[in-house]
C-alpha cells in the first residue's frame, strides 16, 4: 500500500475503509505528534489526547477532503482546533498555571546551520536572537496560522500580550534584516 | 489562567434604553464584559430577553450605545463583520424538523460565512462538543427537547464565536446534561465572552465568573456569585442556598427602595 | 519537491534537540512534503514518539465512531443549504404553483382569455396574467421572517439578510421559470416573453418594496398593483391593452433595472428587516 498517496487514502477512508485509515494513521501520526508536542511544552498526555481526537475527526470527516496534495495542511488545521480545545480544557482545570514553558533552546549544530542556509542565514540568525516569548508568538501566528485569540489560548497569555509581542518581534526582525 | 483581555472589551453597553410602544423594557442599563462566563439573572419579565436580543443585534436600542467587539452595532458595514463572530441561542427557537442535526448546524455555519473548506470539520466539532455525534444524521423531529436544545447550542458555537449569547440554555436539559453543558460553558469562556441569561440561580452559582441581576429593566447588581450570596446578610429565609437567599434579599431591598 | 530534510536533522527534530527556528523550517516543509511527513514516522521508530503513537492508536481503534454523512464544503453546497432551509410554507407554495400553472394551462387550452377582448381572439392569456405572480408569492413564502421558524437566529447572522433572500429568490425562479415554460409550450398560447419579463420585474420589485416594508407586505403590494394595472386593463379594454408585457419589453426591463438598483442601494436594510416582523413574536415571549 506504500505507493498510494495520502489523498487517495483519505478518499478510501471517506468510503469507510478501515485498512486505509490504519495506513494513514501509521504514516501521519508521528509527525503530527511531534509537532503538537512542541506546542504544549512536551506534555505527552495532552499530545496523545489531541492526536486521538484529531484522527477520530479524520475518520468521520475524511469524505469532506477534496484537495490534491494539501492533506498535510488539512490534517494540521483539524489538529490545531483540537489543540486549542485541549489548552482551553486545561485552562479550566488548572486555574493557576505557572509561566508558559520556555521550550528547549539548544546550541545550533553544523547541520542546523546548513539547514538555515536554505532560507537565509540572516533571517535565521535574526529569528534565533528573538527571546523565547517572542519566538513562541511568531510560531503560533505565522507558522501555525492561529488568530491572535487562538494564540493567546495556546500560549496562555492575554490577547493584548500576543499583539504587543508580535509587534515587538516584527520590529526586531525588521531592524535585524535592514 | 491569566484572563485574556481583548484590546477594548467584548461587550460595552452604555445607558441602554429599549421601549416598545407604551412599555419600557430596559431603562439605562450599563454593562461592560470581557472573556469569561457571565450570568444574567432576573425574574421573568425583567428584560433579560430584550437585552439578549439587543446584544444579538436582532433588536434595536431606543437610545444609548451598544459596542460589541469594538464595533458599533448601528453601522451596517461593521455589523456584518461583527455578526460573523457572534453566537446566539434564543430562548425559543424554531427549527426545520426535516433537517438532520448536521444539516441544521451546517446551515448556520454558512449563514455565518465561515470559509467553505472549514465548514465540514467545524460542524463535526460543534456536534461533538454538545455530545450529539451519535445522532448527527437523525432528523430534528426525532430528537427530544433536551437534544434540540443541544443542537441549538451547537449552531451557536459552530463559528467559535467571540461573543456567545445563550438565553435560558439549560431549559429542557436533564441534570447530567446540565453538568456537561456547564463544562462546555467554562471551556468556551476561557477566551470568549459568554453571556448566559437564566432565571435559575443554580446555573449561575456553578458556571459563572460573575453575575448581573436585572430587575424591572434595570441592572441592580454586578459582582461575583459570592458577593451575591453576601447580600443575604444574616437572613436565613428566601431560599435553600446562600446565593438564592442573597438573590431574594437583593430583590426585596431593591423593590423596597424604588417604592 | 527536490529538497528533503536530511536524516540527522530529522532525528534532531523528532528528539526535540533542535533550535526553534530550524524546527520551523522543517515544519513549514512538512506541511507541503508528503515524503518527509512519512519519513518522520520512520525516524521515530524506537523513540517515545513512536510509543505515544502506538498507545494512541489503540484508543482510536477501540472507539470506532460512526462515519456519518459528512458533505464537502463549497459554493454549491452553501447554496443548497441556504435554499433548502426555505420556510415551512414551501410545500404549500409548491402546491399553489402547480395549481395555478395547471389552471392557466387548462383555461388557455380551452381558448378562454382574460378580459373583454377575449371573445375576439384578443385579450390576455391566463398564463401571462398569473405566472409572474408565482415567484412573488414564492419569495415571500420562503424568506419572510414571520414564516421562517429559525428567523430569530437567522436575523443575527451576517448572511441572514440580502444574501439569503437572493439565494432563495434564485431557487424560486429556478423552479418556476422552467415549469411555466413547459406549461406555455403545452398550451402554446402565451409567448414566454409575455410572462418572463414581468416575472423578473415583479420579483425584483417585491424585493425593492420589501426593503422598506418587509418582503411579505411587498409581495401583497406588487400583486395588487399587477392585477390593478394589467389585469384591470385587460378586463376593461375593448381592444388589447396597450402595455401588454409582450409588446412593451423595454418598460418591463426598465422596471426590473430600477428595482434591482433600489435593492442594491438599500442592501443594508435587509440585515435589519426581519426584526420588524418578529417584534410581535417578541411581545409574546416577554409575557
Amino acid at each position: 500500500m506504500n505507493e498510494i498517496s495520502d489523498d487517495e487514502l483519505l478518499r478510501r477512508i471517506g468510503r469507510g475503509e478501515r485498512v486505509a485509515f490504519e495506513t494513514y494513521y501509521a504514516r501521519n501520526a508521528a509527525w503530527l505528534a511531534v509537532r503538537i508536542r512542541r506546542r504544549c511544552a512536551g506534555d505527552a498526555e495532552l499530545t496523545a489526547d489531541v492526536v486521538q481526537e484529531t484522527f477520530l475527526a479524520v475518520w468521520r470527516a475524511a469524505r469532506s477532503y477534496r484537495g490534491s496534495g494539501q492533506s498535510g495542511g488539512w490534517l494540521w488545521s483539524i489538529a490545531t482546533r483540537r489543540l486549542i480545545d485541549a489548552h482551553r480544557r486545561r485552562a479550566v482545570r488548572v486555574s493557576t498555571v505557572d509561566e508558559p514553558g520556555d521550550g528547549a533552546v539548544t546550541v545550533a549544530s553544523a547541520e542546523e546551520e546548513a539547514l538555515a542556509s536554505s532560507y537565509g542565514a540572516e533571517l535565521a540568525a535574526a529569528l534565533r536572537r528573538l527571546s523565547p516569548e517572542l519566538r513562541a508568538v511568531m510560531q503560533a501566528t505565522v507558522l501555525d496560522g492561529l488568530s491572535v485569540r487562538e494564540a493567546a489560548v495556546v500560549l496562555d497569555v492575554p490577547e493584548g500580550t500576543v499583539n504587543s509581542r508580535a509587534m515587538r518581534a516584527r520590529r526586531q526582525l525588521r531592524e535585524a534584516l535592514s | 489562567m491569566t484572563t485574556p483581555t481583548m484590546i477594548g472589551t467584548h461587550v460595552d453597553v452604555d445607558d441602554l434604553v429599549v421601549r416598545f410602544r407604551r412599555r419600557t423594557a430596559l431603562c439605562g442599563v450599563d454593562l461592560e464584559l470581557g472573556p469569561g462566563v457571565h450570568g444574567l439573572l432576573g425574574p421573568n419579565g425583567a428584560g433579560k430577553t430584550t437585552l439578549m436580543r439587543v446584544l444579538a443585534t436582532v433588536a434595536r436600542a431606543s437610545s444609548g450605545s451598544v459596542t460589541l467587539l469594538d464595533r458599533d452595532v448601528t453601522r451596517h458595514t461593521e455589523l456584518r463583520e461583527l455578526r460573523r463572530r457572534l453566537g446566539y441561542l434564543p430562548q425559543q427557537f424554531g427549527y426545520y424538523p426535516r433537517f438532520t442535526v448536521r444539516e441544521f448546524v451546517e446551515y448556520f455555519a454558512w449563514l455565518k460565512e465561515m470559509p467553505a473548506d472549514e465548514v465540514p470539520t467545524a460542524v463535526d466539532r460543534a456536534i461533538e462538543r454538545v455530545g450529539l455525534l451519535d445522532r448527527a444524521d437523525d432528523r430534528l423531529k426525532r430528537l427530544s427537547g433536551g437534544m434540540i436544545r443541544r443542537v441549538g447550542i451547537a449552531q451557536a458555537i459552530v463559528n467559535d464565536p467571540d461573543v456567545l449569547l445563550l438565553d435560558e440554555p439549560t431549559a429542557g436539559l436533564d441534570p447530567e446534561q446540565r453538568v456537561e453543558f456547564r463544562d462546555l460553558l467554562r471551556t468556551v469562556g476561557v477566551d470568549a465572552c459568554v453571556i448566559v441569561s437564566t432565571h435559575l440561580v443554580e446555573d449561575v452559582t456553578v458556571a459563572c465568573t460573575d453575575v448581573t441581576v436585572l430587575d424591572d429593566g434595570r441592572a441592580v447588581f454586578r459582582g461575583g456569585p459570592d458577593e451575591l450570596a453576601a447580600e443575604a446578610g444574616e437572613g436565613t429565609d428566601g431560599g435553600d442556598s446562600p446565593i438564592e437567599r442573597g438573590y431574594t434579599a437583593l430583590l426585596r431591598r431593591v423593590r423596597a427602595e424604588s417604592r | 519537491m527536490t529538497w528533503h530534510v536530511p536524516e540527522s536533522t530529522m532525528r534532531a527534530y523528532v528528539g526535540d534537540t533542535i533550535a526553534d527556528t530550524d524546527a520551523w523550517s522543517i515544519e513549514a516543509h512538512l506541511t507541503e512534503c508528503e515524503r518527509c511527513r512519512h519519513q518522520v514516522a520512520v525516524t521515530a521508530v524506537g523513540t517515545p514518539t513512536a510509543e505515544l503513537v502506538e498507545r494512541s492508536w489503540s484508543a482510536v481503534a477501540t472507539a470506532p465512531p460512526g462515519q456519518g454523512r459528512v458533505r464537502c464544503g463549497g459554493r454549491w453546497r452553501a447554496f443548497v443549504s441556504l435554499a433548502a432551509s426555505g420556510a415551512a410554507a414551501r410545500g404549500a407554495w409548491l402546491l399553489a404553483m402547480v395549481v395555478i400553472l395547471l389552471a392557466s394551462m387548462v383555461l388557455d387550452l380551452t381558448g378562454a382569455r382574460v378580459g373583454a377582448a377575449g371573445t375576439g381572439g384578443g385579450g390576455l392569456p391566463w398564463l401571462t396574467l398569473l405566472a409572474p405572480l408565482i415567484p412573488v408569492i414564492g419569495v415571500a413564502a420562503t424568506y419572510d421572517a414571520g414564516l421562517d421558524d429559525a428567523g430569530e437566529i437567522v436575523a443575527s447572522t451576517p448572511s441572514g439578510g440580502l444574501r439569503l433572500l437572493l439565494v432563495r429568490t434564485l431557487a424560486v425562479l429556478v423552479v418556476v421559470v422552467p415549469a411555466a415554460f413547459v406549461v406555455g409550450l403545452v398550451s402554446s398560447r402565451s409567448e414566454p416573453a409575455g410572462w418572463l419579463l414581468p416575472s423578473l420585474a415583479l420579483t425584483a420589485s417585491t424585493l425593492a418594496i420589501g426593503s422598506a416594508v418587509g418582503v411579505a407586505t411587498g409581495a401583497v403590494a406588487v400583486m395588487v398593483a399587477w392585477f390593478g394595472v394589467v389585469g384591470g386593463r385587460a378586463f376593461t379594454a375593448r381592444t388589447e391593452p396597450a402595455y401588454l408585457p409582450a409588446d412593451t419589453p423595454l418598460l418591463w426591463l426598465s422596471l426590473a433595472a430600477l428595482a434591482v438598483a433600489v435593492v442594491a442601494l438599500r442592501a443594508g436594510a435587509f440585515s435589519r428587516l426581519p426584526l420588524q416582523v418578529s417584534v410581535f413574536r417578541r411581545r409574546e415571549a416577554e409575557r
